[in-house]
């Protein structure tokens, strides 16, 4: 019996097909699809997505996560809160130097102790995903396609695997573990194109509460003595976004949906910043005179799944980074021209 | 060592011995250990006096490549005839033997070539001071862009790679030094070995700023915290030494 059960497995593992229609199926006796065609499997994907952001937004939890990077193992505490004045999160690293990130809402606060510093700034997303995949889920079909690949165990919970398949070279893709009971992320791929996992984040504990006390959002440490950078936004009118600088080419769904100045560390003039996002994937661009000794970057680097691409235009540096293929920042960097 | 053996040693390194004192003399490094080690000593002196030299020396080499020769005699050097169940050496069995080993060594020398052209190609793209700039005007990049067949073949797939050399076999690991033959043009097509530690700044402020966008924010935070000055130089150590194996 056992092994028949286990040819199943097999079988089902070997043609993803199978699977698919066993899924199709399963929503169709839960009562959740009436047809077997392809649009249901992604919008019942979908379903899966927009729950699991509903819940990552407002339910209480907390637990310890693995993130995998370039082969390094890193261990990590997430704590989420939400009440009537809304939304925190924090994020420590558990071991070596205790870097965290505090989210109020949508300011973000990174503390470093190592390098005794401070960031703060907001965030230019508020659940971006959930609002363009609603709106507009046309578009992203033809860029992603939506699957549910099967269901997964992750930190003793049942769970459904969701999985995001890009149709180009210009971007990643994803996997997602959903808790079956609390719609929570459990783990979390990105996959490069040759089916590589590129950087992995899973919970090994997750505890959902009724709530959590304060002192769990409080940073370790004050960082009253670090220095401080702050990466917001310049709103006054001489720091307007600069909108000559233009991106010429870019891969098919992206679009820039964001400019502004900012300040950078180690930099006292402002620099001219644009968010470029296809939904799912986004990238930096940053645009700076650089100061007279200090030697441009040219070239690509990489950490993780983040590719940067440099390049020098009328004496400025372009930054270009994303957690995209290195064609992609590289396309972007080279493809910027002043108007 | 005779003083005869030496001259006849330099002579063959240099290519200066006729026909039939090549074979005489290619017997004789067959059997001498100590012809062999010198041997090997006049490659290492010429190619440094050609100023050829890898940045590590990988002594025992034509050992570990014989080995591996041995090992694996049927894709490279196929033995003429079926073995027979005498395993002493009759004449014809000495001839195949020296053809073996003749046709081992041309092959060892090949091997030694590829890995010398290997290992030189490499550092020249671990001693390029401007290796950021390289993918800029890199034909490695574009070749590999455009022609998705170029690119599966400099990638080093084993399986593109694999005929060109003896059948990884017992003992052929030793020969460690082979393996860089495929990975070289790997690090031409994908240069990106270093990361600047100037750029964390960016990775920072990127993950600051699109926490929040695509389908969850835990991942942008989990880079920032896992991210610092010190562990990208850690990266970029772990990045050279990749590119000097």
């Amino acid at each position: 019996m056992k092994r028949i059960v286990l040819l199943i497995q097999l079988l089902m593992s070997a043609l993803p097909v199978w699977a698919q229609q066993t899924a199709e199926q399963s929503q169709e006796a839960s009562g959740q699809g009436e047809s077997q065609n392809n649009s249901l499997t992604s919008g019942s994907a979908l379903d899966y997505l927009n729950k699991m952001s509903t819940a990552l937004r407002t339910l209480n939890y907390h637990g310890t996560l693995i993130y995998v990077n370039d082969g390094n193992v890193e261990s990590l505490q997430l704590i989420h809160k939400q009440d009537s004045d809304g939304e925190y999160q924090r994020l420590v690293h558990l071991s070596g130097a205790a870097r965290e990130v505090i989210r109020d809402n949508d300011t973000v606060t990174c503390y470093l102790p190592d390098s005794q510093s401070v960031h703060v700034g907001a965030r230019r997303f508020n659940n971006h995903l959930l609002a363009k995949l609603t709106s507009s889920f046309s578009g992203f079909s033809r860029q992603y396609e939506f699957d549910i690949e099967g269901n997964g165990r992750v930190a003793g919970r049942e769970a459904t695997i969701i999985a995001i398949q890009p149709k180009d070279d210009y971007r990643y893709g994803y996997r997602f573990w959903v808790d079956k009971e609390s719609d929570l992320l459990l783990k979390s791929d990105l996959v490069g194109a040759d089916g590589k996992v590129l950087e992995q984040l899973m919970f090994v504990q997750l505890e959902v509460v009724e709530d959590i006390p304060p002192q769990m959002l409080k940073p370790g440490v004050s960082g009253e003595s670090f220095t401080w950078h702050d990466g917001s936004v310049l709103a006054s009118n001489e720091h307007s976004a600069n909108v000559k600088w233009q991106i010429k080419r870019l891969p098919i769904g992206f679009s820039v949906s964001g400019r502004s100045k900012q300040l950078m560390p180690n930099n006292s003039e402002p620099v001219d910043y644009m968010v470029v996002s296809d939904g799912l994937a986004s990238i930096s661009v940053y645009i700076e005179q650089p100061k007279s000794n200090n030697q441009g970057f040219v070239g690509a680097s990489r950490r993780g799944a983040v590719n940067i691409y440099g390049s020098v235009l009328n004496k400025h540096q372009i930054t270009v980074v994303g957690e995209v293929p290195q064609r992609t920042v590289q396309m972007i960097a080279e493809s910027i021209v002043y108007k | 060592m005779t003083i005869e053996k030496c001259e006849q040693l330099s002579s063959f390194v240099d290519g200066e011995l006729d026909s039939e004192d090549t074979k005489q003399f290619l017997d004789q490094l067959c059997n001498d250990k100590d012809l062999k080690q010198s041997w090997e000593r006049y490659h290492v002196i010429s190619d440094s006096i050609r100023s050829r030299l890898p940045d590590a020396l990988h002594t025992r080499f034509s050992e570990s490549v014989m080995s591996a020769i041995e090992s694996e005699p049927t894709i490279l050097a196929p033995t003429p005839e079926p073995v027979t169940s005498s395993t002493q050496s009759t004449p014809q069995n000495v001839q195949t033997s020296v053809f073996k080993r003749v046709s081992g060594f041309a092959i060892a020398a090949s091997v030694a070539t590829i890995a010398v052209i290997g290992v030189q190609s490499q550092n020249q793209v671990t001693d390029t001071p401007q290796l950021a700039e390289m993918p800029v005007d890199s034909e490695f990049v574009r070749l590999g862009e455009k022609s998705p067949k170029v690119a599966a073949v400099a990638s080093g797939t084993p399986g593109n790679i694999e005929p060109l050399i003896v059948k990884p076999n017992a003992g052929f690991s030793n020969a460690s030094t082979t393996s860089s033959v495929p990975q070289k043009p790997y690090h031409s097509v994908n240069p990106v070995i270093q990361f600047d530690p100037k750029l964390h700044k960016y990775l920072l402020d990127h993950s600051r700023n699109v926490s929040g966008a695509g389908v969850h924010e835990i991942i942008s935070s989990a880079r920032i915290v896992t991210s610092s000055q010190q562990s990208l130089d850690h990266n970029q150590n772990i990045g050279k030494a990749q590119a000097q194996q």
